[in-house]
């Protein structure tokens, strides 16, 4: 795991450098709230009326304003993150954080041009963050048992689990903000457990070529086997 | 009799309030503070101060707000895109929304005489677009002293700012309303009321309002070049950092 060095400061991996953005984000949240909720998290009406694309990064970092929330999205992170980089490496690590969370970002927003009411949503986005890296880690261990608080868990339970705090968390709050939750959990699965998009392309890559030989093929006819062929020609098939 | 009764108003200057009233409606607006998810939090009033969306109301109302919404008295709601301008000194705040508005005249508190008849409106306790007839009391150029601050337990230190005196009764969600004239000129706008009732009532007199409303309009113009395509090409740079930042991240692990 590679350190990185900042002046005084010293970050260990990609885990700790996602830590860091929390603690500086939440800085940025407590001296300018309204600046931050306002263009630095998520407002699906604000991209697309303003334009503000950058959103559908930042929003990732923005802790919830409250101190707690802001505890326990580091300490996740510096747990689960750091787990999931020994095992993919840091760059895997970023690529799929910051990939399904764009993702989800962007799915969110569209799916606002639809439902308006979910347009004018706010989203502070450290909570998805901790839940790409929970469901993640617990997709990647699959069937084999985990710990989760002393019980034996195997890694799909423990997704789940991860899956219902954040659908919990956000039914006390409102259902409109359990959409990006679900849309992040959904694309969690896809890409650590269906491999996608690599897996996709070479599923769709396989049905293409599957395709392709049955079109060539259909012309052929199958014989008996027991019959002699006619020219004396040993191929089971004739035109 | 019903002549009789229709001077009788007239002479009280009903008639006057009732008109005048009529005439600066669509230019006020109540301020919703609302919660992430759409809730109503709290609420204030402001008014139209430019033709291009600006609203004045008070920095206590705005304060802490992440999603604020502007309800006009024709039942249109427009959502607040920006603050434009913050002034926790003088309690004023300048918001802007994305579409135009009917702005009212600034007057001056200034010249307002004791005794002229005024008229506050807003939203008390969440009462929309109520209107309350008084009178100046007194311009007050170095706000309360002291003295007046100990007596007046709940007005906040910062209020040693210049202050118009009101007679006439204020609640919670007035604040930020406009302090018309006879004319229909704003000579402020409410900050703060004392007294069992809120019967006195302090207002940011016009000429603050004035000095943040150019403070505003300079800011606004600063950032109207084409806002969006400035926040395509800010997106672009955040993007642009993100992939070098990934591509050396990739080299060294």
């Amino acid at each position: 795991m590679k350190t990185y060095r900042i002046g005084f400061l010293t970050i260990r991996g990609g885990a700790g450098i996602m830590a860091t953005l929390f603690v500086i984000a939440a800085v940025v949240l407590g001296v300018q709230p309204q600046f931050t909720a306002a263009h630095l998290a998520l407002n699906p009406d604000q991209v697309v009326d303003r334009l503000e694309l950058w959103q559908l990064v930042t929003y990732l970092f923005i802790p919830q304003p409250n101190p707690f929330s802001i505890l326990i999205s580091v300490a996740m992170v510096l747990m689960m993150g750091s787990q999931l980089e020994q095992q993919w490496g840091t760059a895997r690590l970023w690529r799929v954080v910051v990939g399904i969370g764009f993702s989800t970002a962007t799915l969110t927003t569209l799916l606002a041009l639809l439902l308006s009411r979910l347009g004018g949503i706010e989203v502070f986005g450290s909570h998805i963050v901790v839940l790409i890296v929970w469901v993640g880690v617990g997709l990647s261990h699959r069937r084999s048992l985990m710990n989760f608080w002393s019980l034996p868990v195997t890694g799909y339970t423990f997704a789940a689990i991860g899956m219902a705090f954040s659908v919990f968390d956000g039914l006390f709050r409102s259902w409109l903000l359990i959409v990006p939750d679900l849309i992040a959990g959904g694309l969690t699965f896809l890409v650590v457990h269906e491999g996608f998009p690599a897996n996709a392309w070479l599923r769709f890559r396989g049905w293409q070529l599957d395709r392709q030989l049955k079109k060539r093929s259909s012309h052929l006819k199958g014989i008996d086997g027991g019959k002699r062929n006619v020219g004396g020609d040993s191929d089971k098939y004739l035109h | 009799m019903t002549a009789l009764a229709a001077a009788a108003i007239f002479l009280a200057g009903a008639l006057d309030s009732r008109e005048l009233f009529q005439r600066v409606k669509p230019s006020v607006v109540q301020i919703q503070v609302l919660s992430p998810t759409g809730e109503l939090r709290s609420l204030g009033s402001g008014f139209a101060a430019t033709s291009d969306g600006l609203l004045i109301t008070n920095h206590h109302v705005v304060e802490g707000a992440t999603r604020m919404e502007a309800l006009f008295a024709d039942g249109r709601k427009m959502k607040v895109s920006a603050v434009v301008f913050d002034d926790p000194d003088h309690d004023i705040a300048v918001v802007r929304v994305d579409e135009p508005t009917t702005p009212l005249q600034l007057g001056r508190a200034m010249s307002a005489v004791v005794g002229d008849e005024v008229m506050l409106v807003g939203s008390p306790f969440g009462l929309d677009f109520t209107i309350t007839v008084g009178s100046v009391a007194r311009y007050r150029p170095d706000g309360l002293t002291p003295e007046m601050l100990a007596l007046a337990g709940d007005v906040k230190p910062v209020d040693r700012q210049p202050m118009l005196q009101l007679n006439a009764s204020s609640g919670q969600g007035n604040s930020g309303g406009p302090v018309l004239d006879g004319t229909g000129a704003v000579l402020g706008i409410v900050r703060a009321g004392i007294g069992a009732h809120g019967n006195f009532t302090f207002a940011v007199p016009s000429e603050s309002i004035q000095s943040a409303l150019a403070q505003a309009q300079r800011v606004a113009a600063d950032t109207s070049v084409d806002g969006r395509l400035l926040n395509v090409g800010i997106s672009a740079l955040v993007f642009g950092v993100l992939a070098v930042l990934y591509v050396r991240m990739r080299r060294t692990s």
